[in-house]
């Protein structure tokens, strides 16, 4: 039995991962060189990764090219949660993976879209040059050729976004999941003088 | 009757004359009582006829918040710079929009990181950050300790 299910991976596998197709997600400058991946000179085409989709619910691949920001995380989970099993998410460019030269004290970008969503293949880059974004869906096609659909399924259980979004409507910040702990990986202190952690912060 | 950048203004606005920029731009300061009124005599007069606004930004001096107008007039190719100051406490001012439709936005936007009221202004929300955002980001004393936002403290 297992020998037939082995099988039948191996052309599934084969069919699909070269059948990639990716949703339009571009949120800043690594989404230039999305494009210019897609166009004659680079040609994603010949990895057959072409198929740009409009819609989340017909693509099985995100590319998440450039910053995310509080206002952008959650129409990106939301994009992520409507898109069909399986699906797959490439990180493209120093932002996504770790929110680059934002990293340090801004207030508003998300650090890491692996924060948001399970990330498959890291791209880094500022931008990353359309080559290498030819490189990760060559790693993303090796990676999908080398699993099983249920082991695929058990990864995505395994790896729901850690936040999730409010049921309030007039909440657009995404809330923590209290299914998953939250990891500090520091303390964000910003400002320069130490008067500063007295201040307060004033609500709207 | 005084000249800014050649251009002829009455003295009755209350301006006050700052070193003009390096490009040779004339900057003046305007109390806050008089700015929709030099605004509109700026725009309006033959003589001046200041009819774009560039920018609109807000700066904080620690002392006090600034509102910076850079107005153009594409008839005499002429730049103007006006500053206003405002107090720390309760950072208000009239909205301009009704004169320069272009200050709308710049001035939601100014409202939403520094947290200066622009009073008659027609929908005075946030516009950048999203709508239930606490504190005014780019004020010198803003820390982000929203509990909300705990998943992404790094």
């Amino acid at each position: 039995m297992k020998i037939i299910f082995t099988a039948i991976d191996i052309v599934y596998n084969w069919a699909r991962s070269n059948s990639l197709w990716p949703l339009t997600f571009a949120t800043s400058c690594c989404g230039i060189e999305m494009i210019s991946a897609s166009a004659a000179s680079y040609d994603i085409a010949r990895f057959g990764a072409e198929v740009f989709r409009a819609s989340p619910r017909q693509a099985d691949l995100i590319i998440t090219a450039g910053t995310i920001t509080h206002k952008m995380a959650p129409a990106l989970v939301q994009l992520y949660e409507q898109m069909p099993e399986p699906k797959y998410v490439i990180a493209m460019g120093a932002c996504c993976i770790t929110g680059g030269m934002y990293e340090n004290d801004s207030y508003s970008v998300v650090r890491g879209v692996d924060r948001l969503i399970p990330v498959d293949v890291y791209l880094p880059g500022c931008p990353p040059r359309p080559e290498a974004l030819l490189d990760a869906i060559i790693k993303l096609q090796k990676k999908m050729k080398t699993e099983s659909l249920l082991e695929r399924k058990q990864y995505l259980e395994a790896h729901k976004p850690r936040v999730i979004l409010s049921e309030d409507r007039d909440c657009e910040i995404l809330l923590p999941n209290p299914d998953f702990e939250v990891i500090h990986w520091g303390v964000q202190t910003i400002g320069y003088d130490k008067d500063y952690k007295k201040a307060e912060v004033n609500c709207v | 009757m005084s000249n800014i950048n050649n251009l002829a203004i009455d003295e009755k606005y209350e301006i006050k004359r700052l070193d003009k920029t390096s490009d040779n731009t004339e900057v003046i300061e305007v109390k806050a009582e008089k700015l929709f009124e030099t605004a509109t005599y700026l725009k309006m007069n033959k003589d001046t006829q200041f009819n774009m606004l560039i920018s609109l930004c807000g700066v904080d001096k620690l002392e006090h918040f600034e509102v910076i107008y850079h107005l153009y007039s594409t008839i005499f190719n002429k730049k103007l710079i006006l500053k206003v100051i405002l107090n720390k406490n309760t950072p208000e001012i009239e909205s301009i929009s009704p004169v320069y439709s272009a200050a709308n936005w710049h001035e939601r936007e100014t409202y939403d990181l520094f947290g200066i009221k622009f009073s008659n202004h027609p929908e005075l929300t946030r516009i950048l950050l999203p709508t239930d955002w606490k504190g005014y980001p780019l004020r010198k004393n803003y820390v982000n300790n929203d509990e909300r936002l705990s998943w992404n403290q790094r």
